[in-house]
């Protein structure tokens, strides 16, 4: 089941054919590798747009949300069994 | 021009809500999955795979498949994924053809016809549709493909195939197919038609072949009758003829909640009943749509109650719509019984450009006051600004449903 953190985070990634595609993240002073982009989602609400990032990172799932209309990085949910 | 390139292709991904949490959670992957719509829900929504294979069916209770498959894991439905995705496929589908058609959340039809100068079979198109499927929404999701003379036999096709196959079936197949699915299989062949033709002996499609056209109209209407006639020749049902047709307007727009326990609470009852009010009417005012037809559904306890009002005149605010759902239409409810199920629904929609708007200043104050919120829910989101009946609690969101009943509004 995921966790909600609901944290700011620092994203580096990569722009690759007009996409990102995220590689690490920063959370609580540590650096995170991401090692798989397992999904991306599109969510809307009114005209406030969000991505949010699933991924794989040392052997868990993150979901890291990126406001698009603020471009700020979220840590939303983290999977802990 | 050839049979094979008549054909239609009906793309079905395989237990669409599981595999796509379990492509988005590697934990997931390879583990029998039932899917609730919230966490503490106790009917399944979906399964994966893997619980299929178990005997675990959508719509199942909880309890009754926890004590059959016990390491089942329940996860709650993550709705935004999912649209995500199908956002994803139906652009993918637009990319390869001018002629897709979302059938629902999950299901797809491509006619092969305007592509038959660009691949040599449906075959071919079947194999690339596959192979980008797996590259737009991950390696874990699976599709079925049915390849058929017409729609219906495609999806029918798919829809018997083993997870993860391509299944073309031939002209001279046709028959085999239709005689080997059951019933209670066949797209459009509800429960209560199901039940008529088994009293009529017939528990496979082509079997209504052999029933005279006298038994089969009084069995089932002389509507079914004739549909029925057309299914059981591999032929497209009226439902799968007007995929072909430009979208029409809907004609009501309703919403439905079932509760987690029974509820007596007249205030959390009201509150229930502005929220669904409040979603129908967003909708309708984003697709400019007046309805005068109002419905109330209850029930609660095996007890049902419902209701309905023909209005003189089409409204389209929430004030006007909330009026009468509660101070008209719930107020006539007399035997109350505990509530664990509420629907709202307003029909008989026109464009609000052909109806009449009312000249009183309080409708005029009442539609700027309507238009001020569509512009800020528009730009904020639903519920930004709503009444104070919904200030405090938990808000009821829209969802979508399976088999998007609703895809005017959604993509709007």
């Amino acid at each position: 089941m995921y966790q909600t953190i609901h944290e700011a985070i620092a994203v580096v990634g990569v722009y690759s054919h007009a996409c990102f595609t995220p590689k690490k993240f920063l959370w609580k002073n540590r650096v995170h590798q991401i090692a798989d982009i397992t999904s991306v989602t599109d969510i809307r609400d009114g005209q406030v747009r969000a991505r949010r990032y699933s991924c794989v990172a040392e052997n868990n799932s993150y979901r890291l949300v990126f406001n698009r209309s603020e471009e700020t990085w979220l840590l939303e949910e983290v999977w802990c069994e | 021009m050839s049979s094979t390139s008549l054909a239609f292709l009906h793309i079905d991904i395989n237990s669409y809500f599981a595999t796509l949490l379990q492509q988005e959670t590697p934990a997931l992957r390879g583990k029998p999955l039932a899917v609730v719509k919230e966490v503490d829900r106790t009917c399944i929504i979906a399964a994966s795979k893997e619980a299929k294979m178990l005997g675990v069916k959508t719509g199942s209770s909880l309890i009754a498949v926890k004590k059959a498959v016990p390491q089942i894991l329940v996860v709650p439905a993550d709705f935004s994924l999912c649209w995500s995705a199908t956002h994803r496929l139906k652009k993918l589908f637009e990319s390869l053809t001018p002629s897709s058609e979302l059938f629902s959340l999950d299901e797809s039809f491509i006619h092969f016809a305007p592509l038959v100068r660009l691949y040599s079979s449906p075959l071919e198109l079947a194999q690339k549709i596959r192979s980008e499927i797996f590259a737009t929404l991950g390696e874990w999701v699976t599709c079925n493909i049915g390849i058929a003379r017409t729609r219906f036999l495609a999806k029918l096709a798919s829809e018997t195939a083993s997870p993860d196959s391509i299944t073309e079936v031939f002209p001279d197949q046709e028959a085999v197919l239709l005689a080997r699915v059951i019933c209670s299989d066949v797209c459009g062949i509800g429960y209560r038609l199901n039940k008529k033709l088994h009293a009529l002996d017939v528990h496979a499609p082509y079997q209504i072949n052999f029933i005279p056209q006298q038994d089969l109209e009084r069995a089932v209407g002389i509507f079914w009758a004739q549909q029925l006639r057309l299914m059981a020749q591999g032929d497209e049902p009226l439902f799968l003829q007007r995929l072909a047709e430009p979208a029409k307007q809907m004609k009501s727009v309703g919403r439905s909640i079932t509760g987690w326990r029974l509820c007596n609470n007249e205030a959390m009852i009201k509150r229930t009943l502005y929220n669904l009010v409040a979603e129908v009417v967003h909708k309708i005012r984003r697709m400019h749509l007046a309805g005068r037809q109002v419905s109330l559904f209850i029930s609660g306890e095996d007890k049902h109650w419902s209701n309905f009002i023909t209005l003189k005149r089409h409204i389209w605010h929430t004030k006007e719509l909330f009026y009468w759902v509660y101070s008209h239409l719930y107020q006539q409810w007399r035997e109350r019984f505990p509530v664990i199920k509420l629907a709202v629904r307003l029909s008989l929609l026109e464009s609000w450009y052909v109806v009449p708007q009312s000249l009183l200043p309080a409708w005029q104050k009442d539609e700027s006051l309507a238009e001020a919120c569509d512009t800020i829910s528009s730009r904020y989101g639903l519920f930004a600004i709503t009444s104070g009946i919904l200030a405090r609690g938990h808000r009821i969101h829209p969802e979508v449903a399976g088999f998007l009943g609703d895809k005017q509004y959604q993509f709007l």
